[in-house]
């Protein structure tokens, strides 16, 4: 849920952001506040997240949302800049303008890009939640990580990694599957 | 009529970036045209402006009589030498994307008129450099523009398969009556093709040298 929601919202808000006028889009406070919420890493939000929200499952939505947004945002604005302009002007010439360019152009030629945030928000989302439950958490890998390192059984430690790592690789290639299964045309098959 | 009148234009303002000056021509519904020059000499430049890309720093275009400058629409439409086509798109969805209620033509009709029937399923990056410029060509003849521009568009293909793309552009052209303006650098593509040859001069701003006037079958 944490990562869907970053993903549409991401999308949503790179599309948005980059059908900006161009003075807004090189406005110094704009891109302010696009840019500068990016720095701060998910781990230095999960405080604030469980003073705000405390400890549950919608804390871990919500620092998942926070891990997986921004890489999601981040690709989908660049993205929607990189149309190549032979595609942009053809646009033009067929008038598709305003947000039909966007969910019409923009979108699908951001797809490509969208995905490899996708790919790297998985991953963020993924050591958030570990992050989250390493550091408040009553359950999951991170918690059993802490406990496990409390009672000093270092080999459930290292199973608990194990796990993680192949959980986060299980993610990964979903999104990998996915984007082969939706994105076609990406796969060079050149007859 | 398509009129491009007293256009000039440059890059670089008020630095001596001036690349064109003074070009004046203008086209008649259904003919084909050709414009030459050498590499450089701001055929491209042209073609963004008669596209409406690119607003001249004087000058105008207009289409029967309507200003176009600087205003890109259906009205003329512009195949680049670069590949314009949305790769998400199959080839009938990519036709079908740009038919408007003008084009008397079906999405059928089209993919036959460019011999790509049976290929309607693939996307672009499953069709070979000669059947993507097809497809560019079907695309274009959908929007129906009254002044289609083809900038060096078969320039990136090798001899044979471009001289074979003119010849079922020429069929194409007398078959639905486009009025075509064929940019290329080699005044060879033109054989036995456009009905006039605008001529470029190599040394800038670039200049009409002069507009020569072709009987079908005769080059030059």
């Amino acid at each position: 849920m944490g990562v869907a929601s970053a993903v549409l919202l991401g999308i949503a808000f790179g599309m948005l952001r980059s059908g900006l006028p161009q003075a807004l889009k090189g406005n110094r406070l704009i891109k302010f506040l696009f840019e500068a919420p990016k720095f701060p890493p998910p781990i230095a939000w999960i405080p604030f997240v469980i003073l705000l929200i405390g400890v549950g499952e919608f804390s871990a939505y919500t620092i998942v949302f926070i891990g997986a947004f921004s890489p999601v945002f981040t690709s989908a604005y660049e993205g929607a800049e990189s149309v190549p302009v032979a595609i942009r002007r053809t646009a033009r010439s067929m008038e598709i303008t305003g947000l039909s360019y966007l969910w019409r152009i923009s979108l699908p030629a951001s797809l490509p890009q969208i995905f490899t945030g996708v790919r790297v928000g998985l991953s963020m989302g993924w050591m958030s939640v570990i992050a989250a439950e390493m550091i408040s958490g009553q359950s999951g890998l991170g918690y059993s990580i802490q406990l496990n390192r409390l009672n000093m059984q270092y080999g459930m430690m290292t199973v608990d990694m194990f796990l993680i790592g192949l959980i986060g690789f299980a993610l990964f290639e979903s999104a990998v599957l996915l984007q082969r299964k939706l994105l076609p045309w990406r796969e060079e098959i050149l007859t | 009529m398509i009129r491009f009148r007293d256009i000039s234009h440059e890059y670089d303002s008020g630095k001596g970036g001036r690349i064109l000056e003074g070009i004046s021509f203008s086209i008649e519904q259904g003919e084909c045209v050709g414009l030459t020059g050498p590499s450089g000499c701001g055929k491209s430049t042209l073609a963004l402006i008669g596209a409406g890309h690119l607003a001249p720093s004087s000058g105008e275009v207009t289409v029967n009589g309507e200003r176009t400058t600087g205003r890109p629409g259906r009205h003329v439409f512009l195949i680049h030498q670069e590949s314009d086509l949305f790769p998400w798109l199959r080839v009938g969805r990519q036709i079908a994307f740009a038919l408007n209620g003008t084009c008397r033509y079906t999405v059928a009709e089209l993919v036959s008129l460019v011999k790509l029937t049976g290929f309607e399923g693939y996307y672009p990056n499953q069709l070979s450099g000669g059947m993507r410029k097809r497809l560019a060509l079907a695309r274009a003849l959908a929007i129906n523009p009254k002044l289609l521009i083809l900038d060096e568009s078969f320039g990136s293909l090798d001899q044979e398969l471009k001289a074979s793309l003119f010849r079922d552009l020429k069929e194409i052209w007398a078959l639905t009556g486009t009025t075509i303006l064929l940019i290329t650098h080699d005044a060879g593509d033109l054989e036995n093709f456009v009905q006039r040859e605008i001529r470029l001069t190599s040394q800038k701003p670039t200049r009409i040298q002069e507009i020569v006037t072709l009987p079908i079958g005769q080059t030059r």
